[in-house]
């Protein structure tokens, strides 16, 4: 089944983004994945993962360059049948100090680069009969986190962007879920405040930080093997 | 695309020691043996419906499945233990619980009496409670475990529910959480799954105008099938899911 799916990831090379990749990989999956600046590790995972891993280098932040790749990949004789947005910006940074800028470029890499994809990918998407879709939100958009606002309203942006596209597209055979995540050992966890962890360790049922290949496991079942559940935040965020 | 996929690799849950409560028909049964194909090993419950027990037995026999089967009320504390003390002097212990026999009795709160509000909240909320409470033992023993409370509150956001379902079910996902946060110490995960309705089990009972409601209202336009909402537990169930807990999986097609 999976043999004959091609995945679209944003994000390959992020913390969660290579778990996600080396999962779908081996389960026949082939993953044209994106990258900016870590073109290095980007040819290292293609050059470890073969030639189901398929590196894009591209500027998320770049509508017209997603709608590029969009058309390239809509092109080929298998098109993505499915599509995983891993790829987030986000650091602890208090409210007086986030700059117009910054505003703009966490806003464009984690909600409107999503919503650029799926505006093309979706009616594609529809019109071979469905497909699949997976954003990740981090636990920011949840109440009982302090969390830093900017980042935040990115997070609930992009719960209310899948659920509308569920309601949009389900009825075309297209599945979209959200996969909320907790800390986890590296990635964006790494900029949060120690004593935050901490707090996490505490209150959480499971008691302890998450890892990518736990989240990437629950991306990839929605992704592959899911027939029922859309527009849900499927909460893999250890039990806050 | 009503089927769900075949899972891939290896078997999800190889010998896992399992146990479904109110297992001998509908999605009860389609648990049983999403478990058993899955490579688990099934003990169920039933309380009247030998014959169905008996085919959901044979079944999983043809699967290969080492089945247990028990006959009892989800309401009897004692039943909860014996089951529970035969499964871990048979096998060793309890991997997997899922708590899924419920009742629903249709009624307008204006004639709902006494009797059906308790019998409601026993079966749906004692239950859970009498039968979680019995695996924990050796769950603990075990360091490791996992709850699965089929809630089916789901609905409530398009549908009139009895007022006493509704609230027993409620009362579960808040139970879900609770005991999710007391044991996850321990290792012991704790989730609730919330389907929402089904072409067979209560969804075939209902009126084809209510049912067409649905199919009108739900993301994807038709409702689901009790095979789709077994294999999803089943994810939630196995080794695979390990940071989820305390938390509420609405399967119902997108409301």
């Amino acid at each position: 089944m999976s043999d004959s799916r091609h995945a679209l990831l944003f994000g390959g090379t992020g913390h969660v983004g290579q778990a996600v990749l080396r999962l779908l990989v081996a389960r026949g999956v082939r993953v044209t994945f994106t990258y900016r600046r870590k073109a290095a590790a980007a040819r290292e995972l293609a050059a470890e993962l073969g030639p189901r891993a398929m590196p894009a280098a591209i500027d998320l932040r770049a509508p017209a360059a997603i709608r590029a790749l969009l058309g390239d990949l809509l092109a080929e004789p298998e098109p993505p049948d499915l599509f995983i947005d891993c790829a987030t910006l986000g650091r602890p940074i208090a409210l007086p100090e986030v700059s117009d800028d910054l505003y703009d470029e966490v806003q464009s890499v984690n909600v409107r680069a999503a919503f650029v994809a799926c505006q093309t990918l979706l009616p594609a998407f529809a019109a071979r009969g469905g497909g699949d879709v997976v954003l990740l939100t981090y636990l920011d958009g949840a109440r009982p986190t302090p969390m830093p606002a900017h980042f935040a309203l990115s997070q609930t942006a992009i719960i209310g962007l899948g659920q509308a596209l569920a309601k949009e597209y389900g009825g075309r055979g297209v599945r979209v879920n959200l996969v909320q995540v907790g800390p986890l050992q590296d990635g964006v966890a790494r900029e949060l405040p120690i004593p935050l962890l901490a707090d996490f360790e505490r209150l959480s049922a499971i008691g302890r930080v998450g890892t990518a290949d736990e989240v990437a496991r629950a991306i990839a079942f929605l992704a592959l093997e899911n027939s029922y559940l859309t527009g849900q935040v499927f909460p893999v965020q250890g039990g806050l | 695309m009503s089927a769900p996929p075949d899972p891939p690799g290896p078997p999800r849950l190889p010998l896992a020691r399992c146990l479904v409560t109110g297992g001998s028909r509908n999605l009860g049964r389609a648990l049983c043996l999403a478990l058993a194909r899955a490579g688990a090993r099934v003990a169920f419950t039933y309380q009247r419906r030998t014959a169905d027990a008996e085919e959901t037995r044979a079944a999983l026999e043809r699967l290969g499945c080492e089945a247990r089967v028990f006959q009892g009320a989800v309401t009897d504390g004692d039943h909860a233990r014996k089951v529970v003390a035969d499964l871990v002097a048979a096998w060793g212990g309890v991997d997997v619980l899922i708590n899924n026999a419920a009742i629903f009795r249709p009624l307008p709160t204006v004639l709902t009496e006494e009797e059906d509000w308790d019998a409601t909240l026993d079966v749906n909320v004692k239950g859970p409670y009498l039968f979680s409470r019995a695996c924990l033992a050796p769950m603990l023993r075990a360091g490791a475990g996992q709850i699965l409370n089929i809630a089916a509150c789901a609905v409530d956001r398009v549908s009139e529910l009895p007022v006493a379902f509704a609230a027993s079910k409620g009362a579960l996902i808040a139970m879900t959480s609770a005991l999710a946060r007391e044991v996850g110490r321990y290792g012991i995960r704790v989730n609730a799954l919330s389907p929402g309705l089904c072409e067979e089990g209560m969804g075939a009972r209902l009126h084809e105008a209510r049912r067409e409601d649905y199919r009108r209202l739900v993301s994807l336009g038709r409702l689901g099938t009790l095979q789709e909402i077994a294999a999803f537990a089943v994810w939630l169930v196995s080794p695979e899911n390990t940071f989820m807990s305390g938390a509420n999986i609405n399967l119902d097609g997108g409301l």
